[in-house]
């Protein structure tokens, strides 16, 4: 398959970036992963690093399968929990793609975030683990009144907070031109889908689309402002005979 | 200095020494109050048996009466300093110190801490709750005085034990169930119902520990989840903000409570199970499929009071009781009857409830003693409540006395089978109806 890909990392007006990326060619496809470490519990920067490494550390060499992608998170929790200590109880979101052949499998601990688009619309979006998505959940508030909502920051799920997690694991199906991103909640809380799908739309290749959503941001950005992060990547064609 | 009291567990020292604990120095948190340290003049307070995000449990010794207490101290953990090797007095942080209106965030918190062991005081006779003595402030902050219960928490039992039969946990419950029907006909919510929050005695009902403790800090002090929230017991509701409480989310936790006593296992917490529900995934695993042995309509009642939407649980507990698969069907109550002592008069008591006095009160059914200027006009009544009586002194001149107890004015006391009222000379005994003969007729 060839794609499209850009990336970037930005600390926003903090005076740390907690957010960590990285994008990897694995077996003919590549591993695409976002990771925020949780502000406030100290370390959050360490706890994205330990997440990336360690996912990659499982996927790297093999074909990724549900499984496979399932334990990758499992062990980066054990690692993050390995660090924890009276004073240091780090935690860290974490956004997982694997695209290769037909396919490709998503995977979320948090509220980093993963879309899918096709012909300039949104076909997948991760679901956060946060307390304002369970609002949406029970009917109290419309998910476009996620940004921005008093419970926004109050994550229901993430990587060091308890023994045990459970990713969210999707399996989705690749066309030709579908485009991905992934993007800490610093990016997605300042870019509507709307507009996502329309730089897309109006850009050539993945670096043009990611660099349009970015000056939005740019230009919306509080002084207090968050870390901001994002991969966005472009299916220019994909491998039929996986 | 306490010379007469082991200080890890309150009994009486012999030559100096504990005849239970072992005498090795036990080290304090430097943040409690030091073991020794006399509240209100009566109250000994030992070692901390528990510390939350909100509160310090201290084993304690009633001098006075002579009894074993626990004494829970409000501690806010994240806004209070103290280093009790140098004073007992709790001073404040940050955030909670900015003040809105009259007070700040602590004090009315505080405050609120203070008012509900006001509420929990009139519980004193009720089985399924721990006893409130006392509550008063020191040291810059609040304490709440309760009667110690010897015996494991629901947890411990389980670690120790394993998983209950599911006929002994439900009927164990139902005094707690009770209890909490009536703390929430007060407006009250426990909020944190979990195993460890639940004693089981050496003798006697479970007994509800821990009233409230999620609530005393308001949510903008604190936006952790993992204070607010016990996971697998919490209701989502509970996790939200502006989330609406109420006696459904009680019923949530009480329920996940009784599942893990029958289970072994922790409940998936209510934002999984939310998040599960909504992709029309089993969102927990059911008990029978889990290998205990159940009745399929009593574990359709447990999963239906812990239903993840609040709106499909039992909305509060009498709903919960009326349901016959937890009980068995309603058995009637008896009647009861107050019996004068002087002359064995049997007078009936009913849902109107009843006033005795020296002037009949047109509003209810009434006993009149006429002749006897040491009662007052309108002494004290009798009122019904979901089956059970109480009593309350109407600030009268000469007082009730409820078991030689003076009763205060205007505060109803609840009355157990073969309670004495004693008003002036006159003696009543509350007991059930007894056999053969019609109660004599009531005088309006």
């Amino acid at each position: 398959m060839t794609i499209s890909a850009a990336s970037y990392s930005s600390k926003g007006n903090r005076s740390r970036n907690e957010d960590q990326l990285s994008l990897l060619e694995n077996s003919g496809g590549i591993i695409a992963a976002v990771a925020d470490g949780l502000g406030g519990e100290g370390n959050g920067d360490i706890a994205s690093l330990i997440a990336i490494q360690t996912i990659n550390a499982r996927l790297l060499g093999n074909h990724t399968t549900m499984e496979k992608m399932e334990k990758a998170i499992i062990s980066a929790n054990e690692e993050i929990i390995k660090m924890h200590d009276n004073d240091n109880r780090m935690k860290s979101t974490v956004a997982v793609l694997c695209l290769g052949g037909t396919r490709a499998i998503a995977a979320t601990v948090g509220d980093t975030r993963i879309y899918q688009f096709r012909k300039g619309k949104v076909i997948y979006q991760s679901t956060d683990h946060s307390v304002s998505q369970m609002s949406v959940s029970v009917g109290k508030i419309n998910a476009d009144k996620i940004r921005g909502h008093v419970d926004r920051h109050r994550l229901t799920r993430s990587l060091g907070s308890r023994k045990t997690v459970e990713a969210d694991l999707a399996e989705l199906i690749l066309f030709l031109m579908d485009a991905f991103l992934l993007c800490s909640d610093g990016f997605w809380e300042l870019v509507l889908e709307e507009e996502m799908a329309e730089d897309l739309r109006t850009s050539k290749n993945a670096e043009e689309w990611l660099n349009k959503m970015r000056g939005r941001i740019e230009s919306r950005i509080s002084p207090t402002g968050d870390n901001h992060s994002a991969i966005a990547i472009i299916m220019t064609e994909k491998d039929d005979s996986i | 200095m306490n010379t007469t009291h082991c200080l890890k567990c309150m009994q009486k020292l012999r030559a100096g020494k504990c005849p239970d604990c072992t005498n090795t120095a036990k080290i304090q948190d430097p943040r409690h109050l030091k073991p020794g340290t006399v509240l209100k003049e009566k109250y000994l307070t030992g070692y901390s048996i528990g510390a939350g995000g909100f509160g310090i449990t201290y084993i304690g010794r009633d001098l006075v009466l002579d009894t074993r207490i626990a004494i829970k101290e409000y501690y806010p953990s994240q806004f209070s300093v103290r280093n009790a090797a140098l004073s007992a007095d709790v001073t404040v942080t940050g955030a909670a110190t900015v003040t809105s209106g009259k007070w700040n965030s602590y004090e009315k918190s505080k405050e609120r801490f203070l008012t509900e062991a006001r509420i929990l005081a009139r519980f004193e006779k009720d089985d399924g709750i721990v006893n409130v003595k006392d509550f008063f402030e020191a040291n810059n902050t609040a304490y709440i005085v309760m009667e110690y219960i010897d015996g494991l928490t629901l947890k411990e039992h389980l670690e120790q034990h394993g998983a209950f039969k599911v006929e002994d946990i439900v009927a164990k419950m139902r005094p707690v169930m009770e209890s909490l029907a009536r703390v929430h006909e007060q407006g009250l919510l426990h909020r944190d119902i979990s195993p460890d929050n639940i004693k089981m005695p050496t003798e006697g009902n479970l007994k509800l520990l821990d009233f409230g403790a999620a609530r005393f800090v308001s949510a903008d002090l604190d936006k952790s989840i993992t204070n607010m929230t016990k996971a697998g017991y919490a209701p989502e509701e509970q996790y939200r903000s502006g989330g609406d409480l109420g006696p459904w989310s009680d019923i949530y936790a009480l329920c996940a409570t009784i599942y893990k006593c029958i289970t072994g296992i922790t409940p998936s917490d209510a934002p999984q199970r939310l998040h599960n529900k909504t992709r029309n995934r089993q969102d927990i695993a059911v008990p029978s499929e889990l290998g205990v042995a159940i009745k399929p309509a009593l574990e359709a009642a447990i999963l239906k009071g812990m239903s993840v939407l609040q709106e499909e649980r039992y909305q509060s507990i009498s709903e919960l009781l009326a349901s016959e698969v937890w009980f068995g069907a309603k058995k009637k109550k008896p009647d009861y009857v107050l019996v004068r002592q002087s002359n064995k008069e049997v007078i009936a008591l009913n849902k109107n409830g009843l006033s005795v006095g020296r002037i009949a009160d047109s509003a209810q059914s009434n006993y009149i003693i006429s002749n006897n200027h040491e009662i007052s006009r309108k002494h004290f009544v009798i009122t019904e409540q979901n089956g059970s009586y109480w009593v309350m002194d109407c600030g009268s001149k000469n007082g009730t006395f409820l078991n030689a107890n003076a009763l205060s004015p205007n505060e109803p006391a609840k009355l157990s089978d073969e309670d004495e009222i004693r008003i002036s000379v006159e003696r009543f005994v509350f007991q059930t109806k007894p056999t053969g003969g019609d109660p004599h007729p009531i005088t309006r």
